[in-house]
């Protein structure tokens, strides 16, 4: 997993997201409330539900773009239930919660690239 | 991993004009489901302009969504071909940090395969499956 995850207030914006996933090289931000996770947005929301939709990415707070019904894992997880809940759920990224809060994040980069040697 | 990047690419690669807004880049993205699209300046392949680069080359730099997307685009482009081993298309992404690559047949661009292609749920032959050695059923 990378870590540590860039976490954000749902009350940040878009901009300030895009910006973040910048200069942390980052495709991911976690919305958080209090050190919990809240919600998840990646570099593809911001496209999709910001510029697509003529939204001011300035005044778009990251609580109305973000992905709140999130599959997650434990650091104690294995790789096989991370690759399952990719299909699954078909998704790109899972956040990595150790007792509550956010510690990490897998990519399918980190799955298919860096682990796996054809 | 024997399966070719022809077996898994998009087909049919949606390009946009170099002077097409930000916008409507994203909208097309949206509309097709799809994270990249081809940039091309009069009739010739410019580059390649994907979802995140929209948004770490526009939005963080606060360009408005009705800026040309073309200066967006990455141009010296890897490509691969259709018949490559996918093992081929995966040591390129690895080699050029990419997540994405145009697919060249007979000469032309007949497609883009990108990291999720890797992963597609029903294939077999995906990086995926071969690394988690599941087995459906």
């Amino acid at each position: 997993m990378s870590a540590p995850p860039v976490c954000m207030a749902a009350t940040e914006s878009a901009s300030a997201a895009a910006k973040a996933m910048k200069d942390r090289g980052t495709g991911t931000v976690l919305v958080v409330a209090g050190g919990r996770l809240d919600g998840l947005v990646t570099d593809r929301d911001i496209t999709i539900r910001v510029l697509a939709e003529n939204r001011d990415p300035l005044t778009t707070r990251l609580g109305d773009i973000c992905t709140t019904d999130l599959a997650v894992l434990s650091p104690d997880d294995d790789v096989q239930k991370a690759i399952r809940l990719v299909r699954e759920r078909a998704v790109r990224r899972l956040p990595v919660i150790a007792d509550g809060v956010p510690v990490g994040v897998v990519s399918i980069g980190d799955l298919a690239l860096d682990e796996s040697e054809p | 991993m024997n399966a070719k990047v022809r077996d898994v690419m998009t087909p049919g690669p949606i390009g946009v004009d170099y002077y097409r807004s930000i916008g409507d880049a994203a909208r097309i993205m949206r509309d097709w489901g799809i994270g990249a699209v081809l940039v091309v300046n009069d009739q010739v392949l410019h580059g390649l302009v994907t979802d995140r680069d929209l948004v770490v080359r526009a939005v963080a730099e606060s360009r408005g969504p009705d800026e040309p997307v073309g200066p967006l685009s990455s141009g010296d482009l890897t490509a691969v071909n259709a018949d490559d081993d996918m093992a081929v298309a995966v040591r390129l992404m690895r080699e050029h940090a990419v997540h994405r690559l145009p697919v060249i047949e007979d000469g032309e661009v007949a497609g883009v395969v990108s990291l999720g292609d890797l992963a597609l749920p029903d294939d077999p032959a995906s990086v995926l499956a071969e690394l988690g050695q599941t087995h459906p059923g």
